[in-house]
C-alpha cells in the first residue's frame, strides 16, 4: 500500500520546532520525504525480486511491435536486436511504475484519490532523472497544491525560512 | 528521408530500415518510397503508432496504486507521452553508442548501458539481470530446437538455430549487406 503515513506526529513536530510554523512544515516535509524514500527503496527491491522470478519472456505488458516502431522513429536507428524491445518492455513497465508511484505521492499530499496530470508534472519536476520529460508537462504555477505548505516545497525547503516582520 | 519501416508481426520479409542504403535500386520500382508514413498524406507516423496503448499503460499504472484510487484520462495520456519519450531518449543514446562503435544493431546491452549513462541507476542492475535471464532462456530454446516466437519477429533464430543466436549478425558485427533480414 502506497501512501504517506497519515499518522504524522504533529504534536511532536510542533514541539520540535522552536521557531514558527515553517520549521514544523519542514519537519513534516522531511518525514514525508523519508517515508517516500523508504517506499521507493521497497519498490526497487520488489522489482528486483520480480525479475528474479520471471520465467515468461513471451507475454509482455506492452506490445513489442509498437515499441519497435517508436524506436525506429529515430532515423539513426538501423537494426534492432530481438532482445531490445523485450528489454524495453520491462524497462518501460518499470518506468511507468516508478513515475506513477512518485506521482501518487503528490496526489496523496493533496488528499486526492484521483491521479491527475499535475501529479505527474510534480513528480517530474522533483526527480532529476526525469528532466527529459519537462517539456511534456509544462508546469502551471499556482494551479493546484492547496496543501503546499504541508506538501513538498517546490525546490528548497529552506525557502520557508524567512522571518515575517 | 524518413526511414520508418512497417513491422508486420509474423511476416518474415520486411521492408527493412537498412534498405535505405539501396534507395534508388530496383527494390521499389514503382518509384515511390514504400516506407510507412514517410510520404503519405498524413505527413508522418500516425499518432497512435508513436504511443503505447492507453489500456496497457493504464493497467500498469493501476498496479502500483491503491485499490480505490482512480486515474484521470489526462494522466494516462500524459503517461503515454512520457513512456514514448523515455523510449526515444534511451534509444537515442544507445544508437549513438552503436554508431561510435561502428555497429549497426542496437542490442540489449546497449540499452542497459544507455540507462546507466542517462542516470537511471536503479534500472541498470534489474534490467541487466532481466536481459541475462532472457538470453539464457532463448539459448535454451534455440538449443532445444525450438523456433522463435512471434514476439521476436526480427530475430533470425529460424535461420540460425545455434544456441545464443540472439543477434541479427554474429556478435563480431561484420557487415553482411546481403544478410539484412532485420526490420
Amino acid at each position: 500500500m502506497i501512501g504517506v503515513a497519515t499518522g504524522v506526529p504533529y504534536a511532536a513536530a510542533a514541539a520540535a520546532s522552536a521557531g514558527g510554523p515553517y520549521q514544523a512544515y519542514q519537519h513534516l516535509y522531511n518525514q514525508q520525504q523519508q517515508q517516500q524514500q523508504q517506499q521507493l527503496q521497497m519498490f526497487w527491491a520488489d522489482q528486483c525480486r520480480e525479475i528474479e522470478q520471471t520465467t515468461d519472456f513471451k507475454n509482455h505488458s506492452l506490445p513489442l511491435a509498437r515499441i519497435k516502431k517508436i524506436m525506429k522513429a529515430d532515423e539513426d536507428v538501423r537494426m534492432i536486436a530481438a532482445e531490445a524491445p523485450v528489454v524495453f518492455a520491462r524497462a518501460c513497465e518499470m518506468f511507468i511504475l516508478e513515475l506513477t508511484h512518485r506521482s501518487w505521492a503528490h496526489a496523496e499530499e493533496n488528499k486526492r484519490r484521483t491521479l491527475q496530470k499535475n501529479d505527474i508534472a510534480a513528480a517530474i519536476s522533483r526527480t532529476d532523472v526525469f528532466d527529459f520529460l519537462i517539456d511534456i508537462v509544462p508546469r502551471e504555477e499556482g494551479k493546484e497544491d492547496v496543501a503546499r505548505p504541508l506538501g513538498a516545497p517546490p525546490t528548497d525547503p529552506m525557502s520557508y525560512y524567512y522571518v515575517q516582520q | 528521408m524518413v526511414v520508418v519501416a512497417v513491422v508486420d508481426e509474423g511476416m518474415a520479409s520486411l521492408t527493412t530500415v537498412d534498405m535505405a542504403d539501396n534507395l534508388g535500386s530496383s527494390m521499389e520500382s514503382d518509384g515511390h518510397h514504400n516506407y510507412a508514413g514517410a510520404d503519405s498524406g498524413d505527413g508522418g507516423v500516425k499518432e497512435q503508432d508513436r504511443l503505447l496503448p492507453i489500456a496497457n499503460v493504464g493497467r500498469i499504472m493501476k498496479q502500483i496504486m491503491p485499490q480505490n484510487a482512480k486515474i484521470s484520462k489526462e494522466a494516462k495520456e500524459t503517461m503515454q507521452e512520457c513512456v514514448s519519450e523515455f523510449i526515444s531518449f534511451v534509444t537515442g543514446e544507445a544508437s549513438d553508442k552503436c554508431h561510435k562503435e561502428k555497429r549497426k544493431t542496437v542490442n540489449g546491452d546497449d540499452i542497459c548501458w544507455a540507462l546507466n549513462t542517462l542516470g537511471f541507476d536503479d534500472y541498470v542492475e534489474p534490467m541487466k539481470r532481466y536481459l541475462q535471464k532472457y538470453r539464457e532462456m532463448e539459448g535454451d530454446r534455440a538449443a532445444g530446437g525450438g523456433h522463435s516466437t512471434k514476439a521476436s519477429s526480427s530475430s533470425d533464430a529460424r535461420d540460425q538455430p545455434s544456441a545464443g543466436a540472439h543477434f541479427m549478425f554474429d556478435p563480431s558485427e561484420r557487415s553482411k549487406p546481403s544478410a539484412s533480414r532485420g526490420f
